[in-house]
Parts: structure tokens; C-alpha cells; sequence
């Protein structure tokens, strides 16, 4: 039972079609690999899976519901989760407390739980701890955001969205900007989440660091899907391979 | 010390010192912190919704007259006894904040604070065309009092403390609510509204909650002013001047700190008040002392302007800075 | 029949001439945000200034009305541009901060006119006194002068910003701000004459409301609502929008507000249901209703 399923997904702006009649699914445990040139529709596809916009036509399933109408705050809930290309964060809050938001639940009116080993967990899991020196307790990092590096505010989203205990999660770009080490690190990251049971779509243009990765890759261009398969498979494709070197290269 | 604790403390000592002054006021100032405590609600109300989240309501005044016009309509006409007539004025109040929100908080910034403006306006509109029930311009005069007592002193300082135990009840619920999850959630909305609608919220569903909070918090402040003033008033239930001293006096205070706003309520009402004492001295200048007497007719427009001026001096607010100076680093958690 | 027939005649005509004045209004109002981006929620009392300046000038100090009308314009120009480098061009950069600050002076506004004037009703002497008889409605002449002025006001203001050098200039920083500033455009220049014609465009307005309302401390509010109806109905920053949402809205007023009205009375207390109570209650409907069909429609800013 797949646990994503993108069907016959349409989606233009005014004139332009961003996305055109793109299908695919995700089985559970696995990494997806979405890739494809500079305006091959792969946002668009993230921003269509979380609700933020709605298709023109086609639907989506997660976990056999339907969701290509929800809210993005009830896609979030029912367990997919987004890191954004660009880090969206409270800048005057701390790490911790940033982290803390995706620990706390939707309802108003209940006896919440504690939100703070859940934010720790957090913490923990995408290595945003300090550790004090006599114990090997974590201690989430108390900074503002802005002061951490772009590795930094990675594992930061990373931290809010596993938070929101996702079964499904979207990482666009997670690579982008970051040092070679820092790609290292976070590759590794999302490695050992994947280890753990997650399910990931991965979109970025460092093609070494999403073949590595994904078990399977499915290639966009121009809004339409033009190969699918693992990373071998597609790398020989050569319909992708005349469509990156016509549309902007590695 | 936790937020919550400090803000607690704060408001703690506050509310102590207004309670023990009382009695030594002389019964002009007794007057004026009582207004002044109606005022420091309202602020508070305020500062839970639009302190907190950021989205600016130019238009907080509504609350006050929807509840106001209720409680003293349908005291004065009915006959119905205050305690019905206050819950009725708030639970309109509430109603009236719901059916507005949920329209209204799709606008962003200062769309939003532009239609808000529109609430007092339309409903000033209405009370001037009904005014052979509302009493127009003018309003009305029979309206029940808040406190039984029929000797003058002793009705002041029943109201005085009535004032008191809803100003501390409300502030001790709008710090717990503030410094809640819902608090953090709220704030979170005023930094980055998709970023919190990301990790699985309702946004639109907190903003509205919210919403009602501050509805009802204002509208209880002015059903009580109708009945301290035994009177539906269309200069204090609905002017836009009062409207505008909300967000000064929230601004000033700390935005979103709930005690700032408490705080800048007094210096707001007191301020005012001060001001028009000057108009009784005299300044040894010349053979019989120079009378400022003409400080009266110019009160208003002189405080409103400092206050203004203020408004954009302070922007950051006076709890924040001195908070600033108590807080060390902040190691609170840990697993 | 004969009576409904008369009564929509005066309708007819009376929104014809008033809403000439209304789109005066709007336009100074839509000319500011169109260029310097700015919502003046001080418009209103910039008219209310223009309206006392010149019943001042006529009461107090004796003069005749064209004289008063020429300092009332100039008032208020000067008005505008000391409000942008005195107050605006300070906050400009947050709008709340700018919405409360006009709307701070505002109500400062009001209080001076309070303090020096009290707030009795005053009543500015028309330009020519009496009425004459179109077919079979009266009219007060001074309302068709306003009628005249108003579209002359607007007639030259077109051929100022299609033709006149400096016209072209503000229209051209209205489209692109930074475009301007790149082709060398002193921005600041053009903000300030920007703000002096809108002081201007008040002046001229508020001497010609002084026909259609009374003048008291309180007569900002109401154009100020009308002047945002239209400009929410014709889009923020179209010259054309607004001169037919302006029409739209004359319409809807003087509808309420001319019309015989009807007098409800239950057990001793009336109301009167339209009438001359009802000033502004179309603008507001006008928005409430906007607001609740469709919110994001409130504010498509299109430049023209």
C-alpha cells in the first residue's frame, strides 16, 4: 500500500503550466528523489502535496485519504511534514522555543501534554544539542537562529518538522547553500532518519547527494514527468540526460 | 525566573499597591484610577489579541459599546438586573468579535487594521439613527449602578474595588494565558504565520480564539463603565480617541506583555489626569502669579499629542527594557 | 406616479452633482497611495482644514468668499507638504505605523478645531447665493459651481499628469518606484508635490462640502469613509476606478439619503429609516459587504 499517491496532478499560473499531469507514489521506508532542471515544477509539487496550493485537476492520497483539498495545517497533522528551501523560523525566539511550537498540539481546549522531552527529542535527533560538560544530558541551544550557520537552520527545520511526528517527510533543497562538510553531515542525517522508518521526498539540484541517497528518483521537466526508476536506471535514461544538459546542467 | 512568574509578580505588586492607596486618595484621584483600571482592561484586552498575534485593531472601541449599549439598554428599558444585563453585553460582544473575525483575518497587515476602523464608525452610525432608544450624541441617563450603596463614599469605594478584583481577575487570566502554549502560539503567528501553520496548527482557528478572549475581556470593561456611570455615554463608548490610547497604552507598556499594558492603561488615564491638575497652579511669574487655568481647554490635545509622540519614542516598551536588565542567560531546560 | 417621477429626478440630478465632489474627494485620497503608497487616514481632516480656513477667512476676518476659497487652497497645500516631511516621511516605511499616525492627527486635528472653534455648527456663505430650477427640481447654485469646480479640478489634474512635464514624472514614479529612482527621479520631489496637489485637491473640496453638509469638528469621518468606499470599489491608485466608483457610490448615497424617509415608530420611539440620519451608511454597507464576499478583493492596487 503506497503510502503517497500523486494522481494526474495538473497546475498552472495565468498562462504558464507549472505542472502537468504528473503521477507518482511512495511506498513506506523509502527515499524518493525528485529531480529535475530549474523550473521543472519540483516546488510546485511540494507546495501541492502540503495544501499550500490546490491542483487544478488530479488528486492526492496520503495513507489512502484523500487530501488535495485539505488545509496545510490538517496535511501536517495527518503526518507529512515540509522542510522549506528557504528556512522559515520565528527569528525572535530561541532554538528551543522554535522547536517547541511543533511539539504543542492543535487543540485549544485540552490538557496538552508537556511539550518539552518531545522538543528535546527533537533537539537530539537532528544534533541541535550542547551538551553540558560534567553530563551528557542534551540541552537544546538557547541562540537566536540568526545566529546559527545554514547547517544550523537546516537541522533546525529539520528538528520542527520531525516534531510533528510525520510519517512522510518533504526536504526541498536541504542541501543548498551548505558547505561540503555541512552536506556531509546532513546527508548523513537523513541517511539514519531513513534507517529509523522515515519516509522522504528529496528535492535538490547536488545530484551526487541525491543519488546517493534515494532508493528511487523521479525525474520532472517542464511540469511533466519524463523517467522514473533508481538512480542507475535514470542516470543512463537518456531522455534526462538531454534534458539536463539542454536545460542547465549538474 | 520563568516569564510567567515575573509577569505575575509584577502585576502581583501592582494590584497590592492600587489596593492599599485607595482609602488615602483624596475622591478626585479615587475617580480617576477607578476610570483608570476600566482603561487598563481594555488595554489588556488589546494587547491579548493584537499584542500578541500582531495583527493591529484600530477599532477595540466596538467591544466596548456593543457590550456598553446592551447592558445599559436592556437594564434601562427592561428593568433587568446587571448581572444579566453584563453577561448578555459581553456574550454580545463575543458574538460580535466572532462574526467579524472570521471574514476580517483574511486580510494581512494593514488591511486588516484598516477594517477595523470600520466597526466603531458603522456602529456610531446606528446609534446616532436609533437615537430615540440610544439617546444619540448625548446617550442616557437611569441606567442601574454597579454598587447598592446610597451614601456617595461608600459607592465610590465599592466601585473602586469591583474595578480592582476584575482588573487583577483579568490580568491574572491574561498572564496565564499568555505565557501558555496558546500564548507561545499566538506569538509564534506575530513572527511567521506559515511557519506555524508547518507544524500542524489551525492559524485561522487561533486568531479567532484570540479574538473572543479580547472581546470578551473589553466588552466586560465597558458593560462595568455603563454602570459606574449610570449611564450609556456615546463620548466613552465610542470614541475613537479611546480606541487609538488602547495601542498607545499596550505599545508603551510592551506589546504582548499583558502587565505593560496594565501599566501603560495608568500613565495613559493618570497621565491625563495629571495634566489637568496643572491648570490649577499658579507659576510665580509676575505680580499675581501667572494662572494656567487655559492648561484645561487644552488638556486633551496636549496629552493626546505627548502621548503620540510617546507612542513612537517608546516603540519598544517599558517591560521589555526592564526586563532586559533582570535576565541572564536563560538555561531553563534540559533532559 | 407624478411624485415618484419628481423624486427620481432629484435623485438623479443630485448624484450627478454630488458625485463629482465625492470623486474630487477620492481622488486626492487614491493620488497618495497610487504614488507614495500611503493610506492618509487624515484626508478628511485635511478637507475639514480647507472648510474652516475659509469660514474663518469669511467670518472673521471679512472676507469675500473667492479670497477666502484662494487661502483655504493654499492652507491646505502647505498642510499637505508639511504633514509628508513633518510626519509621513518618518513612518513611511511601516504601514500600522503610518494608519496610526495619520489617524493620531486626525483626531489631534480635531481637537484644535475643537479648542479654537467649539463644536457649534458653522455655515459658510455660498459663492452664489439662491437656488435655481432645473426641470422640476430645485437646486442650491452653489452646488453646480461645486459641480463645475470639482470636474474642472479633475479635467486639469488629467491633462497636468498626461502632459505637464512634472505630471509624467509623478505618474511614472506611481508604476515603478524604483525604475524612478534609477531614470535619476528625486523621489522626495516628487512625494512632496505628490502631497501638495492631494492638500490642494482637499482644500478645494472641503470649501464645496461646506454646500452640501455642515461644518463641525466631526466632518472629516464621513468623507473619509466615502472617499474609502470608492476608492476600495475603484481600486487603489486608478484615477478612472475611482471617478466610477465615485458615481456608483454618489448614487447609492444620495439614494439614501435624499430619499422621503420613512418613519418607524415602535411604542413612542422612532427611527427614521433613510433620510438625512443615513450619511455614509452606503460606504459602510458598501464595505461590510465587500468584506464579507470577498476580503482579498479589497486590495488589487492597480496604477493608472
Amino acid at each position: 500500500m503506497a503510502l503517497l499517491r500523486v494522481e494526474n496532478v495538473r497546475k498552472s499560473f495565468g498562462g504558464l503550466m507549472a505542472v502537468k499531469d504528473v503521477s507518482f507514489r511512495v511506498e513506506p521506508g523509502e527515499i524518493v528523489g525528485l529531480i529535475g532542471p530549474n523550473g521543472a515544477g519540483k516546488s510546485t509539487v511540494f507546495n501541492l502535496i502540503m495544501g499550500t496550493l490546490k491542483p487544478d485537476r488530479g488528486r492526492i492520497f496520503f495513507k489512502s485519504q484523500e487530501i488535495t483539498h485539505w488545509p496545510t495545517y490538517k496535511i501536517v497533522d495527518a503526518g507529512i511534514a515540509r522542510v522549506f528551501q528557504i528556512a522559515q523560523y520565528f527569528p525572535r525566539k530561541t532554538v528551543y522555543e522554535n522547536v517547541e511550537i511543533a511539539a504543542i498540539p492543535n487543540e485549544i481546549f485540552i490538557r496538552a501534554p508537556d511539550p518539552a522531552p518531545k522538543t528535546l527529542q527533537s533537539c537530539a535527533r537532528t544534533g541541535l544539542c550542547e551538551h553540558s560538560p560534567n553530563e551528557d544530558r542534551c540541552i537544546c541551544r538557547e541562540e537566536l537562529p540568526g545566529m546559527l550557520p545554514q547547517g544550523g537552520l537546516r537541522r533546525l527545520e529539520l528538528a520542527r518538522a520531525i516534531g510533528t511526528d510525520p510519517e512522510l517527510l518533504l526536504l526541498d533543497e536541504p542541501f543548498a547553500g551548505l558547505s561540503s562538510g555541512e552536506v556531509d553531515e546532513i546527508s548523513h542525517l537523513i541517511a539514519s532518519l531513513r534507517d529509523e522508518g522515515q519516509t522522504i521526498i528529496l528535492v535538490d539540484h547536488n545530484m551526487r547527494g541525491v543519488m546517493r541517497l534515494a532508493d528511487r528518483i523521479v525525474v520532472l521537466c517542464f511540469g511533466e514527468k519524463i523517467a522514473e526508476g533508481t538512480p542507475e536506471e535514470v542516470a543512463r535514461n537518456p531522455q534526462v540526460q538531454e534534458a539536463y544538459l539542454a536545460g542547465g546542467g549538474f | 525566573m520563568s516569564t510567567r512568574a515575573l509577569r505575575l509578580s509584577l502585576l502581583g505588586a501592582t494590584v497590592i499597591v492600587i489596593a492599599i492607596i485607595g482609602p488615602f486618595l483624596p475622591a478626585k484621584w479615587m475617580t480617576t484610577i477607578t476610570y483608570a483600571q476600566i482603561f487598563a482592561i481594555y488595554a489588556m484586552g488589546w494587547d491579548i489579541l493584537s499584542g500578541m498575534t500582531g495583527q493591529i485593531s484600530f477599532g477595540h472601541i466596538f467591544f466596548v459599546a456593543v457590550s456598553g449599549y446592551t447592558t445599559g439598554l436592556l437594564n434601562l428599558y427592561l428593568r433587568w438586573p446587571i448581572w444579566a444585563t453584563i453577561l448578555l453585553g459581553v456574550a454580545m460582544a463575543v458574538l460580535a468579535g466572532l462574526m467579524f473575525s472570521v471574514p476580517a483575518l483574511r486580510l494581512r497587515g494593514p488591511y486588516f487594521s484598516l477594517i477595523t476602523l470600520i466597526l466603531p464608525l458603522a456602529t456610531a452610525r446606528l446609534v446616532i439613527i436609533l437615537a430615540d432608544w440610544t439617546g444619540g450624541e448625548l446617550g442616557k441617563f437611569g441606567v442601574a449602578a454597579l454598587c447598592p450603596f446610597l451614601d456617595y463614599k461608600a459607592n465610590q469605594y465599592c466601585n473602586y474595588y469591583a474595578l480592582w478584583a476584575l482588573m487583577t481577575g483579568v490580568g491574572l487570566l491574561l498572564i496565564w494565558l499568555s505565557t501558555s502554549r496558546i500564548g507561545k502560539i499566538l506569538e509564534a503567528i506575530r513572527e511567521n504565520e506559515e511557519a506555524v501553520e508547518a507544524a500542524g496548527i489551525n492559524v485561522a482557528k487561533y486568531k479567532i480564539f484570540a479574538f473572543a478572549v479580547s472581546a470578551c475581556v473589553v466588552g466586560l470593561g465597558g458593560a462595568f463603565s455603563v454602570h459606574v456611570n449610570e449611564s450609556v455615554f456615546f463620548n466613552s463608548l465610542l470614541s475613537l480617541t479611546t480606541s487609538i490610547e488602547m495601542i498607545v497604552a499596550s505599545v508603551i507598556g510592551g506589546m504582548g506583555t499583558i502587565v505593560g499594558a496594565l501599566w501603560g492603561g495608568f500613565l495613559v488615564r493618570g497621565g491625563e489626569e495629571l495634566i489637568r491638575e496643572v491648570a490649577h497652579w499658579k507659576l510665580p511669574i509676575g505680580a499675581e502669579g501667572l494662572a494656567l487655568s487655559f492648561v484645561e481647554r487644552w488638556a486633551t490635545f496636549i496629552f493626546f499629542t505627548l502621548l503620540i509622540v510617546l507612542l513612537f519614542v517608546a516603540r519598544q516598551g517599558l517591560l521589555p527594557l526592564l526586563t532586559g536588565f533582570f535576565r541572564r542567560g536563560k538555561k531553563r531546560y534540559a533532559s | 406616479m407624478d411624485q415618484a417621477l419628481i423624486i427620481a429626478e432629484r435623485i438623479v440630478i443630485y448624484s450627478v452633482l454630488m458625485s463629482a465632489l465625492y470623486a474630487l474627494v477620492a481622488l486626492g485620497f487614491t493620488l497618495i497611495f497610487g504614488v507614495a503608497r500611503v493610506l492618509n487616514l487624515a484626508y478628511g481632516a485635511f478637507l475639514m482644514v480647507g472648510a474652516y480656513t475659509a469660514w474663518f477667512a469669511q467670518q472673521h476676518l471679512r472676507w469675500d468668499l473667492y479670497s477666502a476659497f484662494v487661502l483655504a487652497v493654499a492652507v491646505c497645500t502647505l498642510l499637505g507638504i508639511v504633514f509628508y516631511h513633518g510626519i509621513v516621511r518618518h513612518v513611511q516605511r511601516s504601514s500600522i505605523a503610518t494608519l496610526i499616525a495619520t489617524l493620531a492627527c486626525a483626531l489631534i486635528i480635531e481637537e484644535l478645531i475643537k479648542i479654537f472653534f467649539t463644536t457649534n455648527t458653522q455655515l459658510l456663505a455660498p459663492f452664489i447665493s439662491g437656488s435655481i430650477e432645473i426641470h422640476k427640481t430645485t437646486v442650491i447654485t452653489n452646488r453646480i459651481i461645486a459641480f463645475g469646480a470639482s470636474w474642472l479640478a479633475i479635467i486639469l489634474f488629467w491633462l497636468f499628469v498626461h502632459r505637464a512635464r512634472w505630471g509624467r514624472v509623478i505618474l511614472a514614479t506611481a508604476q515603478d518606484h524604483e525604475g524612478a529612482a534609477l531614470v535619476g527621479i528625486d523621489v522626495k520631489k516628487v512625494y512632496t508635490l505628490t502631497w501638495a496637489i492631494s492638500g490642494a485637491l482637499a482644500g478645494i473640496a472641503g470649501v464645496f462640502f461646506a454646500s452640501w453638509v455642515k461644518i463641525d469638528p466631526f466632518m472629516w469621518r464621513d468623507p473619509l469613509i466615502i472617499s474609502f468606499a470608492i476608492v476600495v470599489v475603484g481600486g487603489l491608485g486608478s484615477l478612472k476606478g475611482s471617478i466610477v466608483a465615485a458615481y456608483l457610490i454618489g448614487l447609492l448615497e444620495v439614494l439614501m439619503t435624499y430619499s422621503p424617509s420613512i418613519r418607524v415608530c415602535f411604542s413612542f420611539r422612532c427611527f427614521e429609516f433613510l433620510g438625512s440620519s443615513w450619511v455614509g451608511v452606503s460606504s459602510l454597507l458598501v464595505l461590510i459587504a465587500i468584506l464579507f464576499i470577498k476580503p482579498q478583493g479589497l486590495f488589487s492596487g492597480r496604477t493608472e
